[in-house]
């Protein structure tokens, strides 16, 4: 009997004690384990650029734009004499008559050719016109309100501008996880880094693009359209010849032609560029590739 | 997990110590951002020839088209640096550069022995030096301010991808007299507001007018006898015809995309359901059976499907049914109520007029109701339209009254679909329901 309740009390408590120490550790979170964060060496040169890129462009933000027209034909007026300067009541009336007929039966229209009547004399070679895009005797292109946000400081940033698969960058600043981040991404990183140019400058060249790209509004399929161009450059800073349209396959489809035009048009408009003084080697040939996705989501 | 960390530890820390033998020489570089404010654009007045002054106002027209479109900014002509005169054969690009053109208009009209114009424009990349586009067009003289609608058309198109929709018109209800005893006239005018005229006398009271997408007519609804009726209206021989003759009262109506039906609703002792009438049979088709009201049908540019709205779920909300009236589903679900729905003619988008704690917006969402976004917002917003192209609605707005009776002034605006650009159309008087056309031919 009093052997039974000892073995029973120093079973039970044996089981207590085992559920009272145990049974927190089953609830105990594995330990983090550490994260490896990712730590961009770059060369930083003495004055960066990229903030103050950014910052004197900033302009209050103008999200309504001033009407149209302030209606200042008198409304009176208007009512009375048909709203027709007088040259044109004579038009005006022709209209009312047989307004569809001006279309079909009077208009005639015929295309002329990409190269007309006239013989276009080639484009000229392009040789340097310091005068004409000068950054300092022309007036900024400005940045638009929302876009000199994305332009701010910011670490992610930084990766993903050495990033070349772009549509993987944004995707690295929303999720931390190093996890995620593809292999081929890093190697592209290092890649850049092993070019040797300076953030600073890479970021400069970046920049003055990005300003010169007047994105093509409106082009419903923009989101998809990824358009990569060639540029040789010179010493100093003006084009060896002519931009390069990888895959101008795509050519074909008028939304990529309009994104392609404005990227060469972007370079043309920045030229000359302002490129670093050393290194030569490693920007004399540089892949642009335009891709307006974050800012048309944003 | 512990041992997935390590093998990506190795696998960075081999990546680093391979990736310089790898290293290309071409530098790559990313362009995401860019600059989207309006794209600044050089018109130049067209060179004329016996044409008193018309080159001139082509080149105004023209502007003021690509300008209300918020996508281009028209460089002041005080800053040109050439003469017109100097361009007849190419320009020269520098000096546009050096005012900052990405793109010019140059161009001649020119009066043939005949009496007609001949009018000609090109369409240049400052930037590239090349000709973009170019097109010579021949015209009597009333027609010049059209022509100057085409090449804003073809302008637009070559610079956006976009089809463009200035060569259009607008028809509307126009309203004047006091707010107890109003008259209501439909109207209809080019885009821009010129060529106002009215269609009907302001006898009758007229409401929600649309345009055929297939040729120069509109269906509205107007009064007959005290009822309400769906009436046809051929806007070039005014050919005027009364549709169907139902017991009850029909409104609503919309065409279908091919043209050749129209949709409306048919109200029969205070339960209106959709039904559409086929134009060269007259044969009528009830597609929805409902004791709740279902009303503001509107057509897929497919004709595959149709978007109406309907109280069946207690409040009204905006479904999407098949052409025949089968499987309806509804797709608004936000807070407040959804009511004139409108398919867009690229078929993405329905744009609606919401009603929520007393304000109106003008909203679009996709067809199977996600991605709602409201574009405007006020005192009251209703009845959208979309330009041909589907970039752009247009809309009524009224401002309240006060209490003395001055406000509530109804005029005409359009918004761009991504909520900025808001302008106010011009128009001689207040002015509701406005209904867009296709491209003109």
């Amino acid at each position: 009997m009093g052997f039974a309740v000892i073995a029973s009390l120093a079973g039970h408590g044996f089981i207590i004690a085992l559920a009272y120490i145990g049974l927190p550790v089953l609830f105990t979170p594995e330990p983090v384990a550490d994260i490896p964060i990712n730590v961009e060496i770059v060369t930083i040169a003495d004055e960066t650029a990229a903030p103050s890129e950014a910052t004197p462009d900033l302009e209050p933000p103008d999200l309504e734009p001033p009407e149209s027209k302030p209606e200042p034909i008198p409304i009176v007026e208007k009512l009375k004499t048909k709203p027709k300067p007088p040259k044109e009541t004579t038009s005006a009336r022709a209209n009312h008559v047989s307004p569809n007929k001006r279309p079909e039966t009077q208009l005639k229209v015929a295309t002329i050719d990409r190269q007309p009547d006239r013989e276009l004399a080639p484009p000229p070679e392009y040789k340097p016109k310091a005068e004409v895009t000068d950054d300092e005797s022309l007036p900024e292109p400005q940045v638009k309100p929302n876009s000199t946000e994305r332009l701010e400081f910011d670490a992610d940033r930084i990766a993903a501008l050495l990033d070349k698969e772009d549509r993987k960058a944004p995707q690295m600043s929303q999720n931390e996880s190093p996890d995620s981040v593809p292999d081929e991404t890093l190697r592209t990183r290092i890649s850049n880094f092993a070019d040797k140019l300076t953030f600073t400058e890479l970021d400069a060249i970046r920049a003055q693009i990005q300003r010169c790209w007047s994105v093509p509004a409106g082009a419903r399929e923009g989101q998809d359209l990824v358009v990569t161009i060639r540029i040789f450059v010179n010493r100093d800073g003006t084009l060896k010849r002519s931009p390069e349209i990888l895959d101008s396959v795509g050519m074909e489809n008028p939304f990529y032609r309009i994104m392609a035009e404005s990227a060469v048009r972007a370079v043309r408009k920045c030229e000359p560029l302002r490129v670093p003084s050393t290194n030569y080697e490693d920007w004399r040939e540089i892949e642009l590739t335009f891709n307006p996705k974050e800012m048309l989501e944003g | 997990m512990m041992n997935l960390r390590q093998l990506t530890a190795v696998l960075v820390l081999s990546s680093i110590l391979l990736a310089p033998l790898s290293a290309e020489a071409v530098l790559r570089i990313d362009i995401t951002q860019g600059n989207v404010d309006p794209l600044p654009i050089a018109i130049q007045t067209f060179v004329e020839d016996g044409t008193d002054g018309l080159g001139k106002r082509l080149a105004e027209v023209i502007t003021s088209n690509l300008e209300r479109s918020g996508l281009f900014m028209a460089i002041d002509p005080s800053a040109f640096i050439q003469k017109p005169q100097d361009m007849r054969v190419q320009p020269r690009f520098a000096d546009w550069r050096l005012i900052d053109a990405q793109a010019l208009i140059s161009g001649s009209i020119q009066r043939l022995p005949d009496g007609r114009l001949k009018i000609e424009f090109r369409l240049w990349d400052v930037f590239s030096e090349q000709q973009m586009t170019g097109l010579l067009y021949r015209t009597g003289q009333p027609n010049w301010r059209k022509v100057a609608h085409m090449i804003s058309d073809a302008v637009y198109e070559r610079l956006t991808g976009e089809t463009g929709y200035f060569d259009t018109r607008i028809v509307y209800v126009a309203e004047s007299g006091s707010k107890r005893d109003r008259i209501k006239r439909l109207a209809i005018m080019d885009q821009d507001g010129e060529n106002v005229r009215f269609l009907t006398d302001g006898s009758n009271l007229v409401l929600t007018p649309r345009f055929s997408p297939t040729e120069q007519a509109i269906t509205y609804l107007s009064y007959f006898h005290g009822n309400p009726r769906v009436y046809l209206m051929n806007i070039d021989t005014m050919e005027l015809e009364r549709l169907g003759d139902f017991p009850g009262m029909t409104f609503a109506p919309r065409f279908s995309p091919d043209g050749t039906r129209v949709i409306m609703s048919l109200a029969i002792d205070g339960n209106s359901d959709i039904y559409t009438m086929d134009l060269p049979t007259r044969r009528i088709e009830r597609l929805t059976q409902h004791p709740a009201i279902d009303t503001s049908a509107s057509y897929s540019p497919d004709g595959e499907r149709v978007v109406f709205n309907s109280d069946r779920g207690g409040t009204q909300q905006l479904y999407v049914m098949a052409t025949n009236g089968s499987s309806p589903k509804r797709i608004s679900f936000g807070k407040g109520r959804y009511a004139t729905p409108v398919w867009s003619p690229r078929g993405d988008l329905i744009a609606f007029t919401k009603m929520l704690r007393g304000r109106f917006f003008i909203g679009v969402m996709r067809p199977d109701g996600t991605g709602e976004r409201t574009l405007t917002e006020s005192f009251l917003d209703e009845g959208p339209t979309w330009a041909p192209n589907g970039r752009v609605i247009m809309f009524f707005r009224q401002r309240p009254q006060r209490d003395d009776g001055s406000g509530g002034e109804t005029r005409l605006w359009s918004v761009d679909l991504t909520g900025y650009n808001e302008r106010r159309m011009v128009t001689p008087m207040d002015a509701s329901d406005p209904a867009w056309s296709p491209l003109l031919q």
